[in-house]
């Protein structure tokens, strides 16, 4: 099996255990040097190359020759940005899996609306971007848009424009960057957003969960926080699932696990806006885990793409109806220090697991690359939604304390993923 | 950009391509260390591909081809005619497999050496089995041989037969006789650079009662001709073809003069570089690793630090070791290593199975050498 991951290595394990069943497959492991072979044994990956991941041509290369050389059967990517790459290479040597084009259609987001809207989904109005023309022909009376890479993920690249100048003012400055990516521009949706993470087995949904993001994505900012709490019951839950099945069946996928993001808006409306062929980031897999008694979704993408059923006893079901949560607190802003909560307060405020990530930042102000770029991460429990949005606010003060107490987190603390 | 890719390297070989300021591409066997050897946060290449199998050309082709590599290098034994075949195929500066694979065949050797330059070899053969073998030596007029692999390395398998004892060797498809040369041993480390060789250091070595290496100092202690060294070297370096790099000679003084032993387009292990660095000034580890992208020469004017080097070796019985103690070194001391609790030990057959080393700087040969070889015997290693 030959892995592309562009994770921090720790996403192969749960603690100390790897997700892979080592007994079935020889492991290739091709990734990169951002945490990506931290904590590496040799003995579990004798077959590891760090390439540059930012090279298509690279990456193609070596992966077609460890997949003809070695025989490789299956290949998977976790992350977003290796989707299209393992879809290629399953294209190219007739392996099994999301081919290409099935592929194309979860990461463009333009072609995605389109089929989306083809099945008569509610979306946000959009329109490809190509150049300057583009942006005139929007009908700017409707109030703000949203300027986005067609193949974007969390969030990067990801700009809210409120008229015409702004949007060019954007888009100019985007020209400027070599090998600007293709946009598309989209009606801005102002409402909650939830997503809604699935198991799809043979075409058929056979785990999905709904989760209620506390901030939006789009909004992640240096110093800021981001966050998911699960929605265990409840009608608009039970609708969100309803719209996962429609697009899952509209996009058509055979198997892989899914990450569907939906606006409710205030006029009760639910508009689609996008959906991705693998596990959700950000710890949404730890507190799905709680919740689910031991779910691991991306040991499930793992299982589906050697041919095994996603789950040992077949399926899961809902163990913890408490709210469970992930909050993660992105890097720079005004603060002093990483800031922190020490360890000893994670019972006062439900923190089961926390998880510090020293490579995270790089974005602009030393803040976040992306809406899951996070340098520490809770995963938190309470006894009902209210309950944990309460608590996300006494977590979100204590962290800023921590922050300007420059809180020196134990060695011990800071290295382990879960408590 | 240039690229330079290094197969086979330590974490140490690693730092020093690293330091020569171009990307360095790691091409490492399966299930070595991956973690310490690449920098974290940065483009950092590392192939974990076996360099010595079949199937290494056609990753030289479709994967460091697409990388537009500048250059391919090793300085492991195992590496050097995989980097010479890359270099071949992908039309990129090295020495050509043949003059590779002429120095890591001793019967290669032995053979250019016959053509071109005789007085350098000795009596050898590759006979078929123990009756031609003896027949070999008996016309050389001796009674003993060295019974060697063609292709070994780090004295592994090498013995010093009776003419009588060459019938209780069974295989002979990949042996190698030799015409036993009595005496001290020395290395010639040198350089070449478009056909001219450079005599860099010489080393006097020891050995225990078999061929396995337990002390190297720099420069010798017996007192040598040098330059009649460096042109034996140059003629030796001639007839095998090598023009540019590093080259790890090894040899004995017969009445009659020079004899090679072996050789190898790489520099010599067992700490040598460090010694030659110190006695020289010259890097050789730098200049082996860079030279085919014009990178790591010495100085017009290098600086030497000592005098005089050594390294000496411990060695101790076989087993698993329960216990080491270390000596008090001085100022002197380079660097001093030991095996661990734990670690197992073999029988002395080869350089893998010492248990412990120091390497000390001195005001003379022989004051380093002794005190290398007292720091070496205090290295206590019961097992």
């Amino acid at each position: 099996m030959l892995i592309l991951n562009r994770h921090a290595h720790s996403v192969l394990f749960d603690g100390e255990r790897c997700l892979l069943p080592l007994d079935r497959i020889e492991p290739h492991l091709v990734t990169h040097t951002w945490a990506g072979v931290d904590r590496h044994d040799p003995r579990v990956f004798p077959h590891t190359s760090t390439v540059n991941v930012f090279s298509d041509e690279e990456v193609e290369a070596v992966c077609s020759w460890i997949i003809e050389e070695h025989g490789v059967r299956h290949v998977i990517a976790l992350h977003e940005k290796a989707i299209l790459m393992a879809a290629r290479l399953r294209s190219k040597f007739g392996l099994p899996g999301i081919g290409l084009p099935t592929a194309t259609v979860f990461r463009d987001k333009l072609r995605m609306k389109q089929a989306a809207q083809a099945a008569g989904l509610s979306v946000p109005a959009y329109a490809p971007v190509d150049s300057e023309v583009d942006l005139w022909r929007a009908d700017w009376s409707r109030g703000p848009k949203v300027l986005k890479p067609r193949l974007g993920l969390g969030s990067e690249g990801v700009a809210v424009v409120a008229d015409l100048d702004d949007a060019l003012h954007r888009w100019r400055g985007m020209g400027q960057t070599p090998g600007v990516e293709q946009m598309q521009i989209e009606e801005f949706v102002s409402g909650a957003m939830y997503h809604c993470d699935a198991v799809v087995e043979q075409g058929r949904v056979t785990f999905a969960a709904v989760s209620e993001y506390v901030a939006r994505p789009g909004d992640f900012a240096a110093g800021g926080m981001g966050g998911s709490l699960h929605i265990a019951t409840g009608e608009l839950r039970e609708r969100i699932l309803r719209l996962n099945d429609r697009v899952i069946g509209a996009l058509g996928l055979p198997g892989a696990i899914t990450h569907l993001e939906v606006f409710h808006t205030a006029r009760d409306e639910l508009v689609f806006l996008e959906i991705a062929a693998r596990p959700g980031g950000g710890g949404i897999d730890r507190y799905l885990m709680r919740a689910y008694g031991g779910l691991n979704i991306f040991e499930a993408a793992i299982r589906l793409e050697v041919g095994m059923a996603a789950f040992d006893a077949g399926s899961v079901s809902l163990v913890d109806r408490s709210a469970w949560g992930v909050l993660g607190f992105y890097p720079g802003g005004t603060g002093a220090g990483r800031g922190g909560i020490s360890p000893e307060r994670f019972a006062e405020f439900g923190i089961a697991e926390h998880k510090h990530n020293p490579t995270s930042g790089g974005g602009p102000g030393g803040g976040p690359r992306h809406c899951t770029d996070y340098i520490d991460r809770y995963v938190v429990n309470a006894s009902d939604r209210e309950s944990f949005l309460k608590q996300t606010e006494e977590i979100r003060a204590a962290y800023a304390q921590g922050r300007k107490a420059e809180i020196q987190v134990p060695h011990h603390i800071a290295t382990v993923d879960h408590l | 950009m240039t690229r330079l890719v290094v197969l086979g390297a330590s974490a140490n070989i690693a730092a020093v391509a690293r330091g020569l300021g171009c990307e360095v591409i790691l091409v490492q066997k399966p299930g070595r260390p991956v973690e310490p050897m690449v920098e974290k946060r940065k483009i950092s290449h590392l192939y974990s591909v076996d360099f010595t199998a079949k199937s290494f050309p056609s990753f030289v082709d479709r994967v460091l081809r697409v990388l537009r590599v500048s250059a391919v290098v090793s300085v492991t034994e195992e590496g050097l005619l995989p980097a010479a075949v890359a270099n071949e195929m992908l039309g990129l500066p090295g020495s050509p497999p043949a003059v590779v694979e002429r120095l890591r065949d001793k019967a290669l050797m032995r053979q250019a050496l016959l053509q071109r330059a005789p007085g350098l070899s000795v009596g050898f053969a590759c006979p078929r089995d123990a009756e031609q073998a003896a027949r070999a030596v008996r016309s050389w007029g001796a009674d003993h041989a060295i019974v060697k692999p063609r292709q070994g390395t780090a004295s592994l398998g090498v013995r010093l037969l009776p003419v009588d004892a060459l019938a209780t060797v069974t295989e002979w498809s990949d042996l190698l006789i030799e015409e036993y040369v009595p005496g001290p041993e020395f290395s010639a480390e040198s350089f070449s650079t478009g056909g001219r060789h450079r005599l860099i250091a010489v080393a006097e070595k020891r050995t225990g009662d078999g061929f396995v290496e337990l002390a190297h100092v720099v420069p010798p202690i017996a007192p040598l001709d040098v330059a009649a060294i460096a042109a034996g070297i140059t003629a030796f370096l001639d007839a095998v073809g090598l023009r540019d790099g590093p080259a790890h000679t090894e040899f004995k003084l017969a009445p009659e003069g020079m004899k090679v032993i072996e050789s190898h387009n790489r520099i010599g292990g067992d700490g040598i570089p460090g010694l030659v660095r110190a006695v020289t000034g010259i890097d050789l580890k730098a200049w082996s690793v860079g030279w085919p992208i014009g990178l790591g020469a010495p100085a017009d004017r290098p600086s030497p630090t000592a005098a005089a080097a050594a390294v000496a070796f411990a060695t101790a019985k076989p087993g698993t070791v329960r216990e080491v103690s270390l000596p008090q070194t001085d100022e002197s001391t380079d660097y001093l290593w030991a095996v661990q609790p734990g670690d197992v030990v073999r029988e002395l057959r080869s350089s893998a199975d010492r248990v412990g080393g120091v390497a000390v700087f001195g005001d003379d040969p022989g004051s380093a050498l002794a005190k290398a070889k007292s720091f070496a015997a205090q290295i206590r290693v019961v097992t």
